[in-house]
């Protein structure tokens, strides 16, 4: 079922939205929150809470891109659940990965947006998209060489180099928990 | 509560074009210039089926031959270091035939990989496990378990089922490092001959670590080699010291150091080069190369490794306060 025929659904109030929304993106939703969260049981739920966070969502929004929009529902989830799991327990690799760069915390969440969009756009497109698809969409290390067609070796390479550029950017611009 | 990870959640919000870029890249299907080793088991069996011919003193050309059929028959995976102008190393995949040396492996190097390959061929893998034959600096790599598949040094002695004779103070420098996530910890096994030489070099393994500060470049910060023989451990040492200059050490003496009889080399920063130090000693008849890079033009960061001007200094120090295990 195509994105307009769903949002549509979803804004007409046709609870064949719901049963559309799992057919298309359960899979996709599931490699977002694995991405965040280690524990499979935990995915699953988050996938779960998906399907009505967008039903009461969408409307009054109605956004452009269904997919993109149905993604970041499945992140802040996993997030938030992953922010009140009890100490000591662990987020899947992509998110510890993305833990050694840490930005200022006191800072506003668009500041720290617009910072790392002007980072990700002044990225050669090929790095930039295997950082997203790491950070963004989990890709295991696996999936990410054989989507660029490169060696493991090269995609982590690539990746932790991104890490570091990162830092250092948010260094400079003073972004950077403790450069304040 | 765990805290928040900002960066996490901002990344929730990116532009829609900068996610709709990331998923319509397609798989690409690119043509690599490699094949994927198969049989590893069957590679090695092959291997010691014509060391049987290997005379000492083999030539590059000799060699050649009889590992393009090894390639053909098993197929491998090539890819070779090169430095970009701006010092960035970069892992390109050239077409080219190498000779998958064909050396007299020693039982107990043998040994390490047959428990190496016993592990891949049983599906086991750390997240980011290669299993391939790569070409660095004229020696080869048989296998290689790159970044953060490990823990510490301890978990690598588990994982090959050795245990190495690494003065404490290393050790527990190690250790500390590679409990920082910014430290990357990866396995070679080699197996090769250095194409400078046209030799034989019998297999070792090495074990490298990233630290914090050399990533920029993509250099190991450090290495610890297990070779067959202090000979070996030497060869070793030469290769490492090559830089990118190959031009070999720039000083190089015997010390006894912590009760090891130490042959320990290096570069120096001043002279361009990147501050690199080795030592070479042995420990139960085994060689050991343990080497510590330093470059001048890249600032050094590290909570827990010790600060020195240059990297004999940290070789000598933490070898000063070991105990000799002969």
């Amino acid at each position: 079922m195509t994105e307009d025929r769903i949002k549509k659904l979803l804004l007409d109030r046709d609870t064949k939205a719901l049963e559309a929304l799992q057919g298309e993106y359960s899979r996709y939703c599931a490699a977002i929150a694995g991405g965040i969260l280690a524990d499979e049981g935990d995915v699953e739920e988050v996938v779960a809470d998906v399907w009505m966070q967008v039903w009461t969502s969408i409307p009054p929004n109605d956004p452009e891109h269904l997919r993109l929009y149905v993604g970041r529902v499945a992140r802040n989830l996993a997030l938030n659940r992953l922010e009140y799991r009890n100490a000591g327990k662990r987020a899947a690799l992509p998110l510890e990965e993305l833990e050694t760069v840490t930005p200022d915390r006191t800072l506003e969440r668009q500041v720290i947006r617009d910072a790392l969009e002007d980072f990700l756009r002044a990225q050669k497109p090929q790095h930039r998209q295997i950082f997203l698809r790491r950070y963004w969409y989990g890709d295991s290390i696996e999936e990410l060489a054989a989507r660029f067609g490169c060696s493991r070796t090269k995609v982590t390479g690539i990746l932790f180099r991104l890490r570091r550029r990162l830092k250092d950017h948010l260094e400079k611009e003073e972004l950077y928990e403790g450069t304040k | 509560m765990k805290e928040r990870n900002e960066l996490a959640l901002a990344m929730s919000d990116l532009s829609d074009d900068l996610l709709l870029e990331a998923e319509q890249t397609a798989r690409t299907g690119k043509v690599i210039k490699f094949r994927r080793f198969i049989a590893a088991a069957a590679v090695i069996a092959l291997l010691a089926v014509t060391a049987g011919a290997v005379s000492a003193g083999i030539t590059w050309s000799q060699s050649k031959k009889t590992a393009e059929e090894v390639i053909q028959k098993f197929g491998a995976i090539y890819e070779d270091y090169y430095q970009t102008p701006d010092g960035i190393l970069d892992f390109e995949k050239l077409e080219f035939t190498l000779p998958l040396e064909v050396v007299e492996l020693p039982e107990q190097n043998m040994e390490i990989i047959r428990r190496l390959t016993k592990r891949l061929e049983n599906g086991e893998r750390g997240e980011d496990m290669d299993f391939y034959v790569q070409r660095h600096m004229g020696h080869y790599i048989f296998a290689e378990i790159p970044y953060n598949s490990f823990g510490t040094l301890s978990d690598v002695e588990k994982m090959l089922g050795i245990t190495l004779d690494v003065p404490d103070t290393l050790r527990n420098a190690i250790q500390m490092e590679t409990a920082n996530r910014d430290c990357m910890v990866w396995v070679r096994v080699y197996a090769g001959a250095a194409e400078e030489k046209g030799t034989l070099e019998p297999a070792k393994v090495e074990i490298r670590f990233q630290l914090t500060g050399y990533a920029t470049n993509g250099q190991a910060t450090g290495s610890i080699t297990v070779a067959l023989s202090e000979e070996a451990a030497r060869e070793g040492m030469l290769v490492e010291s090559y830089s990118y200059e190959k031009e070999g050490p720039i000083w190089q003496e015997e010390q006894t150091v912590g009760g090891y009889a130490v042959h320990i080399y290096g570069n120096d920063p001043e002279e361009g080069f990147d501050g690199s130090a080795g030592a070479v000693y042995t420990s139960g008849g085994i060689g050991y190369h343990i080497s510590s890079h330093r470059y001048a033009d890249i600032p050094y960061y590290s909570p827990n490794w010790p600060y020195y001007d240059s990297a004999k200094e940290i070789l000598l120090s933490l070898m000063e306060e070991a105990d000799p295990v002969d």
